[in-house]
This record gives structure tokens, C-alpha cells and sequence, in this order.
């Protein structure tokens, strides 16, 4: 079972959005983000909302995973509603009953918030539906790349997500195994307060540490034996390269970042 | 001059306060272009460090170990040795990089410095060679042992060196997987490299032009499969066992059959036993 988990959300779709330059989708993703942020109007959203219904069209994937997506950030969702309704002062007085008030004011940018909020997660969940994670750190070592000059470690960094995403399953299929393996001399993890269960964890944690550290040990070795020295004269064999598909769809969503922040 | 030479190498483990621990004792040796030696001890003979220490990644405490001319304690030239001597480890899930077998084949290459088109053919050169084309796009966490050690291979192949070390590469495989390696090796053989086989299961070094046996950090014989298996006390000594056929043919010896000595495989030992009637 633990053999077939998947990393992050990508699910696998021969579309064009799939098929985009990472590189490509994270910039755009970036500028509608920006652009999310300086929408002055309901009219501005619906043109946002257009777009990316307009993208998971175009990506083969179907709404019910984008709406999933919305789901662990609905508390956030009626939060900021609630506490915009009872605290943001301002227009015709809608309700009023006790020490509460609600206003016009606060029910509207209640809304607003919310809205923009939620296609801010359904737009950064779109990278991640169909970016898979590979891609994705590649797509960030090349766009990080110009700032090493600026002290930042690009390559280090890529490589860090790169090796980690190739040990989750390794050390979880291995914390299931510990697991069980304490299980059977009588073990428990499941019953008791929240308190107990964490407790009970340690006697796991430490040998999944050790053999971590083993295992880091180990791979920094085998690195070492096959020539690896950082990011300094090191070639790719994949190389990232923009098609005019990328450029199409930059130009596209650079049209809607337009008329959404006039509107 | 042979391709590697020990000369009167010794190996101290100094950790912390403990008392500093002698891995090696004045190891002379000197492995032969294109030949396969194989080298075996029981747990704590200094196998490991041995192997550690033919591509520079152990400097000797005392001696020297020069690869092709080249003495690994020499740091400008250390890169060009591991390219030359490459290493296959024991744990083959420890020694993956990548989250996909192609990327994974490319990862020596690309530290190389390589034009993309060359890493390109040399990978796809590796996969034909360990036979996994078909596992291109795989992720490590879904292959068998054997397969990742194949996998692990393929990424020292596609790096092009002279030279191979595999340190206990079967130790945690099924016997399924220890086949595929196995006959993984013998491929490399067959094309010329020269390999250094570390193990401690005898049986897998029939098939070796020369053995060597270390018992705590000393080399206590140097010689022929067959002189070897015939070194009864010594491999008792060692803590070693004989595989299933020098053993069967030692007893039936002992038994009184006239059986000749240098039967080493199933077949061979059949062809004998026949020939008595």
C-alpha cells in the first residue's frame, strides 16, 4: 500500500497546460497571484474566475479535484467572512441584535476577501495538479538560478527537494515497518489522550532518526564516489527550453491580468 | 605497472577518546587491468574500508594506493580517479539520488560536466546494458532490490569507468535479485572492465580470476578460486564457509571416492561422478 503513494497532488494528463515549460507556469502563476491582489471589483473576479475555468478547461482535469483543493481552507473561508462581518464598520447598518452589528461594509469585503482567497488556492493548486514535483523543482533551480550571484543557493536547494522527495517513501515505508514491529512486542499507538499518542511516538522517532542519519551518511558517500562536487560545472541532460506554447500562454494570461486589474 | 597498487597500506579508525581501531595491516596488492578479483572476509576483516580506499574516498593511514599512475591522497587528481574506479554500495536504497531511473543514470554524468546529448546516449547505453528500458520513467521506491541495484550499476556504467568496486552488492537482495546482479557483473566482465568484488559468500567467487581473504584487516591468502576452497583451515579460520560443492566433493573425498580436487560447479561434479563407474 505505502509502495503507491504519490507525491504531492499532480495527477498525470497529456494536456497543454501539462505539456507548459514549469519554468513558464510558475512565472504566470506568479503574476496572477500579484494580480489577484490589485482586483478593485466584483467584475475583476469574474474575469479571474473566467480564466481559470478557462485553464482547467484546457487541462483535462475535472472540477471536482480543483473544488477538493478548497476544502482544508474552508475554516479560513468562513473566518474571514465572520470576522469581517462583525468588525469591518461602514455603510447601511443590515442587522442588529444585541452588541452585534452588521454593516454593508463589512458583509462586502467579508465576500471580497473570501472570493480571493479561494481562486488564489484553486489557481496555486492548478500548478500543483499538473506540475509534477520533478518538474517543479527544476523549473525552481532555473528560475533561482540568476539570484546566486546574490548569495542564494539555488543548485544546494533543488537538490535538498530533490533528495527529500526521494526519501519520503523510503522512510515512511520504514517508520511502518518500525511501527509494527513494536506493535507486535505490544506497542500502542492508538488508544489514549492526544498526550499518550504523542508519547507513544518517541520509541518510534528515535530509531527512524538514527537510520536517517545512517542513510544520509551513506548517500553522501555514494555522491562523493560518483563525481558530485555541487553545482559548479555540472551539466543537465534535460534542458528547459520555452516553445511558443509557453509564450502563447503567457501572452493569454497576461491579456486577462490586464482587464481583470482595470475592471 | 598494474592498474591499482596498495603498497603496505594500514587503515586506523580514530573516533573521539576511544582506542583508535586497526581496519588494515599492511595490505600489498595490486589488481590487473581487465581482471575480476574478488575479495572476502567475515564481518570486521576491514573489507569495506579496503573497498573505500581504492577511489580516494578513505586516505590510507600509512602507504600508498595508486590508481592508473595516480596516487589518490592527491587531491587535484581525485575527481579523475573516481571517474575511472566507480562504486557500487551495499544498501541500494542509500545510494539513489534521484526520484526517477533516468534521472538517476544521469546524476554521474551530469556531475561530469557533459553535453546533454552525450548523457542522453550514455543513459540509454546503461539501460540496455542492465535491461531495464522499460523502467525509464520508474521512481526507485517502485522497483525490486535487484532492480535498484541494477539501477545503482547503470549510473556508475554511464560514467565510463576502467574499473568497478562492488561493496557486498547481493548482501540485502532475495536470491532472485542476487541473480540479477550477479549476471549483471558478469556483462561488465565481458566488455572489459576490470572488477573488485567484496562479498562473504564464497560461492559467489567461482567465477573470479584471483581471491583474496582478509581476517581482522590482514590478508591471509592471495590466490585462485580453487586454491582457495582448498585452504580448508584457513576459510575455517576465517570464519567462512565452503559453498555446497567444494564441500560435498571434501566430504565424499574423505569418504574414500577418488574424486579429483578442482570441482567448483554442479556440473563438472556430475561429469566426475560419472566418469567413476
Amino acid at each position: 500500500m505505502l509502495k503507491n503513494i504519490t507525491l504531492g497532488q499532480y495527477i498525470l494528463r497529456d494536456s497543454l497546460i501539462h505539456n507548459l515549460d514549469p519554468r513558464m507556469k510558475i512565472m504566470i502563476t506568479m503574476l496572477i497571484v500579484i494580480g489577484l491582489f490589485f482586483i478593485g471589483s466584483f467584475w475583476g473576479f469574474l474575469v479571474a474566475g473566467a480564466y481559470i475555468i478557462t485553464v482547467i478547461a484546457f487541462s483535462h482535469l475535472s472540477w471536482k479535484v480543483v473544488i477538493r483543493g478548497l476544502k482544508p481552507v474552508m475554516f479560513i473561508l468562513v473566518f474571514t467572512i465572520v470576522i469581517h462581518l462583525f468588525f469591518t464598520r461602514g455603510g447601511v447598518v443590515l442587522l442588529e441584535w444585541g452588541f452585534l452589528r452588521i454593516e454593508s461594509e463589512g458583509l462586502f469585503t467579508g465576500l471580497f476577501m473570501a472570493v480571493r482567497i479561494m481562486l488564489l488556492i484553486s489557481l496555486t493548486s492548478l500548478l500543483t495538479l499538473t506540475t509534477s514535483p520533478i518538474q517543479l523543482t527544476d523549473g525552481l533551480e532555473y528560475l533561482l538560478n540568476p539570484f546566486r550571484r546574490f548569495g542564494l543557493p539555488a543548485h544546494e536547494l533543488a537538490m535538498m527537494m530533490t533528495i527529500a522527495l526521494r526519501f519520503i517513501p523510503t522512510l515512511l515505508e520504514e517508520a511502518d515497518k518500525i511501527m509494527k514491529a513494536q506493535q507486535a512486542r505490544g506497542a500502542d499507538f492508538e488508544s489514549g489522550s492526544i498526550f499518550r499518542r504523542a508519547k507513544s511516538l518517541v520509541p518510534l522517532l528515535v530509531p527512524l532518526f538514527l537510520s536517517a542519519f545512517r542513510r544520509a551518511d551513506d548517500l553522501a558517500m555514494a555522491m562523493e564516489a560518483r563525481c558530485y562536487r555541487g553545482g559548479e560545472g555540472r551539466t543537465r541532460m534535460k534542458e528547459l527550453s520555452f516553445l511558443s506554447r509557453d509564450w502563447a500562454a503567457l501572452g493569454f494570461s497576461a491579456g486577462f491580468i490586464i482587464i481583470f486589474i482595470i475592471l | 605497472m598494474a592498474f591499482i597498487e596498495l603498497k603496505d597500506v594500514s587503515y586506523t579508525y580514530i573516533e573521539g577518546d576511544e582506542p583508535p581501531v586497526k581496519a588494515l595491516k599492511n595490505i600489498n596488492l595490486s589488481v590487473e587491468e581487465g581482471e575480476m578479483i574478488a575479495i572476502i572476509g567475515p564481518n570486521g576483516s576491514g573489507k569495506s574500508t579496503l573497498a573505500k580506499l581504492f577511489n580516494g574516498l578513505f586516505q590510507p593511514t600509512e602507504g600508498t594506493v595508486t590508481v592508473a599512475g595516480l596516487d589518490t591522497s592527491n587531491q587535484k587528481m581525485i575527481w579523475e580517479i573516481r571517474q575511472q574506479v566507480g562504486m557500487v554500495f551495499q544498501n541500494p536504497d542509500n545510494q539513489l539520488i534521484a526520484t526517477m531511473v533516468e534521472e538517476e543514470i544521469a546524476f554521474g554524468p551530469e556531475n561530469l560536466g557533459l553535453p546533454p546529448s552525450t548523457i542522453k546516449a550514455r543513459v540509454d547505453e546503461a539501460l540496455t546494458l542492465v535491461g531495464l528500458e522499460d523502467f525509464r520513467q520508474a521512481a526507485p521506491h517502485h522497483l525490486s532490490g535487484g532492480q535498484k541495484q541494477r539501477v545503482a550499476i547503470a549510473g556508475i556504467f554511464a560514467m565510463r569507468p576502467d574499473c568497478i568496486v562492488f561493496d557486498e552488492p547481493t548482501a540485502m537482495l532475495d536470491p532472485m535479485g542476487r541473480k540479477e546482479v550477479m549476471a549483471t557483473i558478469q556483462k561488465l566482465r565481458s566488455e572489459g572492465k576490470t572488477i573488485i568484488y567484496i562479498t562473504h559468500f564464497m560461492e559467489e567467487i567461482v567465477d573470479c580470476d584471483r581471491v583474496v581473504i582478509l581476517k581482522e584487516g590482514e590478508k591471509i591468502l592471495e590466490g585462485t578460486p580453487l586454491e582457495a576452497f582448498q585452504a580448508r583451515e584457513l576459510i575455517k579460520a576465517a570464519d567462512l564457509e565452503l559453498p555446497d560443492v567444494p564441500y560435498l566433493v571434501y566430504r565424499l573425498r574423505e569418504a574414500g571416492l577418488p574424486l579429483p580436487d578442482e570441482i567448483l560447479t554442479p556440473e563438472s561434479l556430475v561429469e566426475k561422478l560419472c566418469l567413476l563407474n
